[in-house]
């Protein structure tokens, strides 16, 4: 009986919440219902958990499951999802009370939800997905995660049993338990013209199999990329079965099986995320591949990185960043380094506030590399942000950056960055900062 | 000619979690502006010879739990030459969650039990949630009292207290300490350390930075000292996060 309280009241919120404001309410009848009915997913009858979809990892949960959710849908399927992003239990929660009738039936195609890595495990107890999609498991957050190997302990139980898999070949985390689950399909991307490689002061990773250390050919992502184990046979195959081939990202194309895509969004870390998808919505929605192309020419992915404001005669670019995570850190600045146009480069790393006690980290910058930022035609950095906007301004001269041409400013106050980019020459201002501080920006200058 | 510091960084390539490389480009920074030569050497499984005696310097940062046992097997014939080299005065700096490795039994979450190398005498529990945050303490190096400020990112607690021949290394002033050593940061034995503190603590504390390589070079026998760098970036960045700590503490006391 409980199951149906928190599933009517659920229903009776959710409709009052639209009222007031259709974008509200990612998780907050899900809150409701667990209260209620803590194990309220379990009461949702004649399910077929095989049509179900985990899509979990470190970075790339949220655009994979907006393109999966694109591509079924485009293709005539209906998805029940979480596309708002709300991905832990109560998220999932919200999602089914949105999509249930009053009986507690859903009628849906598939069910393809983003999941929170860290709570993978007690959303697959009460909602066993026989489908789990990982995209990779990296450095993030290490105030709660710690560190990947925490992470993966998370995943590993679930990942081992009774499910498919859908996994990373350039991931050595992820691809790791192929070892102990043989129902499993593999996506990846051949090296592309972004790749990249690293000098041995940089860290790589442990083998997740042996311990010994994993030696990367090249990136093509910070961390992701043709690998090999110094010490076992482990190593990535030399083609997933979903392989991106010929990423061409001035003309915006890639093939994948004999088959030309036109990417919608051309940066490197998305490109994961394409064979991560057309992999998922063939095998696990029986979608043709050659159906899947016209999607791509329209997807649209939701709450993306980057967001362009104009400001009197200048463009503000801003690369929305994911604290604590060296490698989103660093594709933010290979984005910046591959325009070779003259531009100022504002830095507002903050410190991390998310959860207690508040702390200044901004040790992650070290794992990444800067070098390239000191020899890119910017005419100006500026760091800020009190108390980590010094610690910032020394990375950067760690980096090699000449000091006369850093300016560092302890706030965050927007009237002084806005000052301090007025002063420059150029109108090409790429900013890096908390979401927060963004808003803020744009708050100010739509008056 | 010049003089040389020897450093070792013990297997970079997988205990090197938080950023700690930069600790090893503050010491060849500060080494290379004093005029002083920096020779680093990666030591890893592939490394053939190794010979903590040929080092002035070798530091050891944060790795995961789970992939201890491989390189606590590498080490243990070593383990002599190590804690000679500790006694010796040489400098072992080890970070984060490498305190395991370099000391007793580590509980396990799983139940089981990790066995490190028996050179520090302290013993372990991991965390079933992780901890995370800043520390700030006072600690004296090379006879030079000093403030240290870094984060922290504790998978483990320490749940016994020092042996005889063991000190703290720090004295908190803000942060989290272990539950067995309260109050009290990491161990020192003669210039040896072993700290939570992890990143690029070398970076932020340019003065131990400064005072390990002093010592470095006094154990060389030379009588040349490092050059007073310029540390006023690192001063100021010190003061504003004592002030977000006073902060921090004033808001959440019960954080800590």
């Amino acid at each position: 009986m409980s199951f149906y309280i928190a599933l009517w009241l659920g229903k009776i919120v959710n409709a009052m919440i639209n009222i007031i404001d259709k974008n509200r309410g990612s998780d907050y009848t899900g809150k409701i219902a667990r209260k209620i009915c803590p194990k309220f997913l379990l009461g949702f009858k004649d399910i077929d958990y095989e049509k179900v979809l985990f899509i979990t990892g470190t970075n790339g949960k949220s655009s994979t499951n907006n393109l999966v959710n694109h591509l079924l849908k485009s293709g005539g399927k209906t998805v029940v999802s979480n596309l708002e992003g709300a991905n832990l239990m109560t998220g999932i929660m919200t999602a089914f009370i949105k999509a249930a009738s009053v009986t507690g039936k859903i009628k849906t195609d598939f069910f393809v939800f983003e999941v929170d890595e860290r709570y993978l495990r007690a959303i697959h107890e009460q909602f066993p997905a026989g489908n789990i999609l990982v995209t990779n498991i990296q450095k993030d957050q290490v105030q709660r995660n710690g560190d990947p190997d925490f992470i993966y302990r998370k995943l590993f139980p679930i990942c081992k049993k009774n499910v498919r898999l859908f996994l990373n070949n350039d991931e050595p985390r992820a691809l790791s338990f192929s070892s102990h689950n043989k129902n499993y399909v593999t996506y990846g991307v051949s090296k592309h013209s972004e790749a990249f490689t690293k000098d041995k002061s940089f860290p790589s990773m442990p083998c997740p199999v042996c311990g010994h250390s994993i030696r990367f050919r090249y990136f093509n992502n910070d961390n992701v990329g043709k690998f090999q184990c110094t010490g076992c046979d482990y190593k990535s195959n030399e083609a997933a079965d979903y392989q991106v081939e010929e990423a061409d990202f001035d003309e915006q194309k890639f093939m994948l099986k004999g088959i030309s895509f036109n990417m919608p969004y051309s940066v490197p870390f998305m490109v994961y995320n394409y064979a991560a998808a057309i992999a998922a919505a063939k095998e696990f929605a029986g979608i043709r591949i050659e159906d899947m192309v016209s999607a791509f020419d329209n997807f649209q992915n939701i709450g993306g990185r980057y967001e362009a404001l104009t400001y009197k005669s200048k463009t503000i670019k801003y690369i929305r960043m994911k604290q604590e995570n060296p490698d989103t850190f660093q594709t933010s600045i290979n984005n910046i380094t591959h325009d070779t146009s003259e531009k100022m480069i504002c830095l507002g790393l903050g410190p991390i506030t998310d959860i207690t006690p508040h702390y200044t980290n901004t040790f992650y910058t070290y794992d990444c590399d800067l070098a390239r930022l000191a020899d890119c035609n910017a005419e100006k950095y500026l760091c800020f942000s009190e108390p980590v906007c010094y610690d910032v301004t020394n990375r950067l001269i760690y980096a090699g950056v000449p000091p006369e041409k850093i300016t560092t400013i302890p706030t965050d106050d927007i009237d002084t960055l806005l000052h301090e980019i007025d002063k420059t020459h150029t109108d090409n201002i790429y900013l890096i900062t908390l979401l927060k501080t963004f808003d803020a920006i744009k708050q100010k200058l739509s008056g | 000619m010049k003089p040389k510091i020897n450093i070792a960084v013990l297997f970079n390539d997988i205990f090197n979690l938080h950023g700690d490389r930069g600790n090893i480009a503050a010491l060849k920074r500060m080494l290379e502006q004093g005029q002083v030569c920096a020779n680093i050497e990666y030591i890893d499984f592939s490394t053939e010879a190794f010979d903590p005696e040929h080092f002035d310097i070798i530091y050891c940062g944060p790795g995961e739990l789970s992939y201890f046992q491989p390189v606590k097997n590498w080490l243990e014939p070593h383990k002599n030459a190590l804690e000679e080299f500790i006694q010796k005065g040489k400098i072992l700096l080890v970070t984060g969650t490498s305190l395991s490795l370099f000391g007793g039994i580590t509980l396990r979450t799983e139940g089981h039990a990790l066995e490190g190398l028996h050179i520090i005498s302290s013993g372990f529990r991991e965390r079933e949630y992780v901890y995370g945050g800043d520390l700030y303490y006072t600690a004296v190096y090379n006879h030079v009292e000093m403030e240290i400020y870094g984060s922290q990112i504790r998978m483990t607690d320490q749940i016994t207290g020092l042996s005889a021949n063991e000190q703290a290394f720090g004295h908190i002033i803000y942060g989290s300490s272990c539950k067995g050593t309260p109050g009290k940061e990491g161990v020192i034995i003669n210039n040896s350390i072993f700290t939570n503190t992890l990143g690029p603590l070398l970076v932020l504390n340019p003065w131990l930075t400064k005072e390990m390589i002093n010592v470095a070079l006094k154990n060389k026998g030379e009588s040349f000292r490092i050059e007073e760098p310029d540390i006023s970036l690192e001063q100021k960045s010190l003061e504003a996060k004592k002030r977000f700590a006073s902060k921090a503490y004033a808001q959440q006391p019960q954080a800590l």
